[in-house]
């Protein structure tokens, strides 16, 4: 019987304050953990910008080639030619029709690590002829989040920009959700 | 962007009577193969619809009419009151022939309300309402098929050509993926042969090895460029199609032509089972039909005149497809009366076309070039069949684009030959590689005149031009730095390459940085969003896999000449403009959204007269994109539009906080109070019907909202 006594005290005893804790603070992690990340986004970045696209537009993300120039094109969004996957395609600029200021040299160092820093090629578009190429000074990677991880543009904001859904919180940053197909209009209509 | 405003109303109709024909005919096909498939109803009404509003516009009442019929019975399809019988399709089906017919009346016949078809208009109207009238689900009518069986499998949907297909034999096939299959061999084979040379590298590498490493390498090289070009052969052969696939029409064409001039003739065609260049083919039927129908016209005589002539009464023309020296020749031989050389001299002089000296001296074939020139026509009256002159022009346009040549011989009161020559695929070209600013531009060496590297001496400079001589002649030259404005300073070098081009009038030299060398290149369309890049014909790859532009001569030609005479060639354009316009411009932006394109244009000629700018889209997506893209003063929106309707789009406008404050003014067919009703509940701030057009009510309406403009 003593046995029992014993377990009863045992259940009884006051719990140790760490010991509460931890366990606070792992089951209000855990429930954190469990938000359902529903989407996902392709986080990159242009000149200071950090921007992000749905996965459903991106063909790939390849290593940047020469561009070949078109003439009497200058100025325009169009870049130019560029061979990728043997195919010869459009390269835009996303810098220019967002009006991002370009990359300088002392703004490479906002990339999330020194060493992984390289300037890519984005292939975007839904259908064949609709794909374009866009130069982008940094890949992060595909991101995966949750509807609470989104905040809407604040109403000041919202009035200057056109193709910024929301942004979107990461690492301490905001991203910018790019409205996909609006981009791809966007860029249709700025090529003819 | 299409700039369509200069086209005449009708020619507008026309257009869109043959879109909207062109889906009446897929849907109603689709009906009559499974009339319980009603998936594409509300297309087919749409498309009524369109006609009707499009007719209206114009003030084609026959058309208006038989529109109104179809889309009437579509609408009681829709709400159930009518099933469609396989009878009600044959007369939707005649009716759709009839509206497309009654597009071509004149425009006189259009304005008096006189055509030709007014019979059949009266008899098809009828038909129409009687089907719309008819009882659903009465017991069995007498028309066959008039409910779908039970088990209705799916409508196959129609075949939309979003991707072109091409066909391809079998045989064809296999040999291509047994080629395939030999190049991954071959490549697996470096692979292993590389691990082994390095394996004996490293037990010491002696000059035996490396000699028995390059036999290898060579013998290699062989197997790899026998395998590729072969491969690459393959490949271009099954972009081959027989002569016979792109002349299909032609015979019934002649026939047609030959009965109404009242003349007997008979096409012969020589090497149907020619083989030609898929791309070339196409391009073809244009040029062909031009030819065929002038030898109808101009060439073969009326049956008596050739009997008086001593020749059999029926005409004969013969059409030729074969290969020769490595270029494809077509050839239209006719039988007929041939053209006068005189005749031609006498037009000549006549139309002070050349000096009077000059004239008499020319050569019969030189005379002969003169056919080809646009507007030369060396009959007084112009027949609606052909007109001699517009056809040929069009036969040589076509041949220079393909870079080919056309060639005529007349043989008087016996017949003329034309002979074309043609490249016998446009996907691999002869071109010159030049270096401008590092990137590699190609020019099709059919073009190039001359290939020389000057010394300064040799340029010398008139009026701040510079100019050298060529066989004792000045020639402009023209830097391509300049001329593309890429900028920056060529190296700099005591020798300038420089490449002359031209025709024998007008030659220039145009100074490139390098040349890269003579190749032969795989020929790439340039991306078709581009639309038509000036200076610029196509992109080719480079060995390395590089893009290279290959240039457009004439286009060049053309831009030099404006260079040299008057400063600068056009400005450089601001793709991006059309986009980022923030409203810069004091006239305000108007955006007008119809899925009718006589609708879209009317309005907008008729807002553009006012002094506003207009952009149009296509429906209510394409309108939603172009609002919060663009930067509008006013939305002028129609209701009825596939994938997002107005009331709809109204509703997103207003729901948008940066949008919601754009005047929206809702253009609509319906005039019934509650269709008003809607649209204002949905917040437009105007409701107009289309009959607004025809007075100032629309003008009055925008001046209202936007103000006043005067151009």
């Amino acid at each position: 019987m003593s046995h029992g006594v014993n377990s009863e005290s045992l259940f009884d005893r006051p719990l140790p304050e760490d010991y509460r804790r931890e366990w606070t603070a792992q089951i209000a992690e855990q429930r954190e953990t469990h938000v359902r990340q529903t989407q996902s986004v392709l986080v990159f970045r242009i000149g200071a910008e950090w921007l992000s696209l749905p996965i459903g537009l991106l063909e790939a993300v390849v290593p940047r080639r020469p561009v070949h120039t078109l003439p009497h094109h200058r100025g325009g969004i169009v870049l130019g030619l560029v061979t990728l996957r043997g195919q010869l395609r459009l390269c835009v600029s996303l810098a220019k029709l967002l009006g991002i200021a370009e990359a300088t040299e002392s703004q490479t160092v906002i990339g999330v690590g020194a060493d992984r820093v390289i300037p890519r090629y984005l292939i975007i578009g839904e259908r064949a002829d609709q794909r374009v190429v866009i130069p982008v000074d940094e890949v992060y990677g595909i991101v995966r989040y949750g509807p609470d991880a989104v905040r809407e543009l604040p109403a000041t904001l919202a009035a200057g920009t056109r193709y910024t859904n929301n942004v979107l919180l990461w690492n301490g940053r905001t991203v910018s959700q790019l409205d996909g197909a609006l981009l791809l209009y966007a860029i249709e209509r700025a090529i003819g | 962007m299409d700039d369509s405003s200069q086209v005449p109303m009708l020619d507008l109709f026309r257009t869109e009577v043959e879109a909207q024909t062109a889906i009446l005919n897929d849907g109603l096909l689709a009906l009559e193969r499974d009339p319980a498939a009603l998936e594409r109803i509300d297309e087919l009404m749409r498309a009524a619809h369109s006609l009707k509003g499009a007719a209206r516009m114009i003030g084609y009442t026959a058309a208006v009419g038989v529109a109104h019929a179809m889309e009437d019975y579509f609408v009681a399809v829709q709400e159930s009151r009518v099933v469609p019988t396989l009878d009600a399709v044959d007369a939707l089906l005649n009716a759709t022939d009839l509206l497309a017919r009654l597009s071509h009346a004149s425009e006189m016949a259009i304005i008096s309300g006189d055509v030709a078809e007014q019979g059949e208009i009266d008899a098809i109207i009828p038909q129409l309402e009687a089907a719309t009238a008819a009882k659903p689900l009465a017991s069995p009518s007498p028309s066959p098929a008039v409910t779908a069986p039970e088990s209705a499998a799916p409508v196959p949907v129609s075949a939309e050509s979003a991707d072109r297909a091409v066909r391809v034999t079998a045989d064809n096939l296999n040999r291509m993926l047994d080629l395939a299959g030999e190049l991954l061999v071959a490549s697996r084979w470096l692979t292993a042969f590389m691990g082994t040379t390095s394996r004996e590298a490293r037990k010491g590498v002696t000059l035996d090895t490396i000699t028995h490493a390059v036999a290898e390498l060579e013998s290699f090289d062989v197997r790899l460029g026998r395998i590729s070009q072969r491969l690459y052969d393959g490949i271009l052969a099954s972009r081959m199609r027989p002569f016979s696939d792109g002349i299909q029409g032609l015979p019934r064409m002649v026939r047609d032509v030959a009965r109404a001039l009242g003349k007997d003739v008979r096409l012969q065609i020589v090497g149907e089972k020619t083989n030609v260049d898929r791309d070339i083919l196409q391009r073809l039927d244009t040029p062909l039909g031009h030819l065929l129908r002038n030898a109808v016209d101009h060439g073969i005589e009326v049956p008596d005149e050739r009997l008086a002539h001593g020749k059999p009464a029926q005409g004969v023309i013969q059409l030729e497809a074969r290969h020769s020296g490595g270029m494809l020749s077509i050839t239209v031989t006719d039988d007929g009366r041939g053209v006068d050389p005189e005749s031609i001299r006498a037009k000549v002089i006549e139309r002070r076309l050349t000096d009077p000296d000059v004239a008499t001296r020319l050569s019969e074939s030189e005379l002969l070039e003169f056919l080809f020139l646009p507007g030369f026509s060396t009959r007084q009256e112009v027949t609606d069949i052909s007109g001699r002159g517009v056809g040929l022009d069009a036969v040589k346009t076509m041949l220079k684009d393909v870079g080919g040549t056309v060639d005529v011989v007349s043989r008087p009161g016996a017949g003329m030959r034309f002979q074309m020559l043609l490249p016998l695929t446009l996907s691999v070209a002869r071109v010159l590689l030049a270096s401008v600013a590092d990137e590699p531009y190609a020019i099709p060496l059919a073009r190039v005149i001359r290939v020389l590297m000057l010394v300064p001496d040799d340029i010398n400079s008139v009026e701040g031009r510079e100019q050298f001589l060529l066989d004792g002649e000045p020639v402009s030259l023209v830097s391509m730095r300049d001329l593309f404005d890429i900028g920056g300073t060529a190296p700099a070098r005591r020798r300038f390459p420089v490449i002359v081009v031209g025709d024998r009038a007008l030659r220039y030299g145009l100074v490139i940085d390098e040349f890269l060398g003579e190749r032969e290149v795989v020929v790439r369309p340039l991306d078709a969003r581009l639309g038509k890049v000036r200076d610029v014909s196509a992109a080719a790859l480079m060995p390395d896999g590089s893009p290279a532009l290959i240039l457009d001569i004439d286009d060049v030609v053309r831009s030099i000449d404006a260079y040299v005479s008057g400063g600068r060639i056009g400005t450089v354009r601001s793709s991006a403009s059309d986009v980022t316009d923030t409203g810069r411009h004091a006239r305000p932006r108007i955006l007008v959204i119809d899925d009718s394109l006589t609708v879209r244009e009317t309005e907008r000629k008729l807002l553009e007269g006012a002094g506003y700018l207009v952009d149009v889209a296509v429906d209510g997506m394409d309108g939603w994109n172009a609002i919060r893209v663009g930067q509008y003063a006013l939305i002028i929106t129609d209701v009825d539009m596939p994938r997002l309707d107005g009331i709809e789009l109204t509703k997103l406008i207003r729901a948008d906080a940066r949008l919601r404050s754009i005047p929206v003014m809702i253009m609509s067919y319906k005039d019934r109070e509650e269709d008003r009703m809607r649209g204002l509940d949905a917040g437009a701030d105007y409701y107009l019907t289309k009959a607004s057009f025809h007075d100032d009510t629309l003008l009055r309406a925008v001046a209202d909202l936007v103000g006043e403009h005067v151009a």
